[in-house]
C-alpha cells in the first residue's frame, strides 16, 4: 500500500510538472493557470500531511513515543504548509491578490519553524545527538553552525529592512520566518552531524531522507524571499515548482516511515534467514 | 582460634541477598522493551515478540525467558539494533545499567558490555 501511495503522489507531481513547463514556456506567470497550479499541488502536502498524522504517527503510537511525536509534528508542519499555500490560491483565484503578504497564509508558511524544529530536537534525540553532543567538537559545532545560518540569513534577507511598528505583522515574518527557518535548518544539519556515528539500521537512510526533505524545503523558502525582496517573484515561477517538489518529498519522507512497510520487510528477511 | 568463627568474607556473603538470576534477566528484557517502547511506541512490543526464547504478555508487563537468558537478550538487542544500529544498543545499556551492574561479568550478555 505505501509503495502505490508512493507512485501516485510522484504520478501526480509529473501531471504537475508538465503543466509547471506549460506556464513556464508559454510565459503563463500571475495567470489563472499559475493559480491554479499552485492550488494543485498545495494538495500534495494536505494528502501527505494527513496521510502522516493519522496513519503514519498512528503506526508508531502517535504522541506516546519519541518516532511518533517527530512524526507528528512533521504532520502538522506540512499541514501548516497545505493550509498556507490553499489561502495564498484562495486569495489568488478567489480574491484576486497576486501577491498576497502578509496574509493569513503565512501563519500556515510559519507553522513549520516550530513543529518542524520540535521533530528536529526529537529526532536528533532519537538519533543519539544526546550522547555525541559531549563531545567538544560537537559542542562547538552545536554554536557554530546555527551562528553562521543566522549571520547568514540575516546578511542576505534581512540586510537594509526597517523596523516597521505600525505594520508589527509584517516585521515580524520579515525577520522571524528567515531567522526562525535558518534555526531549524541548522537543527537539521545538527541532527545529521550528531546522529551520523550512532544512527544505522533501517531507520538511518529514513530518518536522513527527512533531513534532505527538509533542506531542500528550506532552500525553497530561502530562494522565495530572496525573489520576492527583489520583486522577482511571480506565481508559477521556478520558486513554486521548487514548493511542489518540496511538498512531494515531504510526503514521501513520511511515507517512508511506516512501521508497517518496516515490519513486513522484517518478516520477508527473516522467512528468508529461515529458508536458508 | 575460635573454630567456629566465620571467615569475614563468608560473612559478607551469608547476609547478601542471593539474586534470582532468572527474575532479574526478565526484568532486563522487560525494562529493554520498555525504553524501546517510549521511543518506537508498539514497534518495540512487535519486535520483541519476534525474539523466540521471550514469552510476553505486555498488557501486563510480563516477560518471561525460556531457554539461555543471555541469547535472549543479545536477540531482543539485536531487533531493535536492526531498526536503529548502534544507538539502539547504547539505549538498551544505558536503561539496564542498574540491573546489569547485578550480575557477574560472566553473566552479562555480550550485546550489554
Amino acid at each position: 500500500m505505501i509503495k502505490t501511495l508512493k507512485l501516485i503522489f510522484v504520478s501526480y507531481w509529473l501531471i504537475l510538472f508538465v503543466g509547471w513547463l506549460y506556464i513556464f514556456t508559454q510565459n503563463k506567470e500571475n495567470t489563472d493557470a499559475s493559480y491554479l497550479f499552485g492550488a494543485l499541488y498545495a494538495l500534495i502536502a494536505l494528502a501527505g500531511s494527513l496521510l502522516g498524522f493519522f496513519y503514519i504517527a498512528r503506526g508508531w503510537g502517535g504522541f506516546s513515543s519519541s518516532v511518533g511525536k517527530a512524526v507528528s509534528f512533521l504532520s502538522l508542519g506540512l499541514f501548516g504548509l497545505a493550509f498556507g499555500q490553499l489561502v495564498w490560491s484562495y486569495f489568488n483565484i478567489v480574491a484576486k491578490i497576486e501577491i498576497p503578504y502578509p496574509s493569513i497564509a503565512d501563519f500556515g508558511y510559519f507553522s513549520i519553524v516550530p513543529f518542524y524544529g520540535i521533530s528536529m530536537l526529537i529526532l536528533t534525540k532519537v538519533g543519539g545527538g544526546k550522547v555525541t553532543l559531549g563531545q567538544a567538537r560537537n559542542k562547538l559545532l552545536a554554536v557554530v553552525v546555527p551562528a553562521l545560518f543566522l549571520l547568514g540569513s540575516y546578511l542576505v534577507f534581512l540586510k537594509g529592512i526597517e523596523v516597521d511598528f505600525s505594520n508589527p505583522i509584517r516585521t515580524f515574518l520579515d525577520f522571524g520566518q528567515p531567522l526562525g527557518e535558518a534555526i531549524v535548518i541548522s537543527i537539521a544539519i545538527m541532527t545529521w552531524q550528531l546522529s551520523n556515528k550512532l544512527l544505522g539500521g533501517v531507520m538511518r537512510s529514513k530518518i536522513f531522507f527527512i533531513l534532505f526533505a527538509l533542506v531542500f524545503q528550506f532552500i525553497t523558502d530561502f530562494l522565495f524571499y530572496y525573489r520576492n525582496a527583489r520583486g522577482l517573484y511571480a506565481n508559477g515561477d521556478v520558486v513554486d515548482l521548487f514548493y511542489s517538489i518540496s511538498f512531494t518529498l515531504m510526503a514521501i519522507a513520511l511515507l517512508n516511515l511506516s512501521s508497517q512497510s518496516f515490519s513486513k520487510k522484517s518478516d520477508e528477511q527473516r522467512s528468508v534467514e529461515e529458508q536458508v | 582460634m575460635d573454630e567456629n568463627a566465620q571467615n569475614p568474607q563468608d560473612a559478607a556473603a551469608a547476609n547478601t541477598p542471593a539474586v534470582d538470576i532468572h527474575a532479574l534477566f526478565d526484568q532486563i528484557a522487560e525494562k529493554i522493551i520498555e525504553q524501546q517502547e517510549s521511543i518506537i511506541g508498539p514497534v518495540a512490543v512487535e519486535q520483541a515478540k519476534r525474539v523466540k526464547e521471550l514469552k510476553i504478555d505486555w498488557p501486563q508487563h510480563d516477560v518471561d525467558i525460556s531457554g539461555s537468558p543471555q541469547a535472549a537478550i543479545d536477540a531482543l538487542v539485536a531487533q531493535y539494533k536492526e531498526l536503529f544500529g548502534q544507538i539502539a544498543v547504547e539505549t538498551c545499556k544505558e536503561a539496564v545499567s542498574r540491573l546489569t551492574s547485578q550480575l557477574t561479568p560472566d553473566q552479562l550478555p555480550s550485546s550489554l558490555k
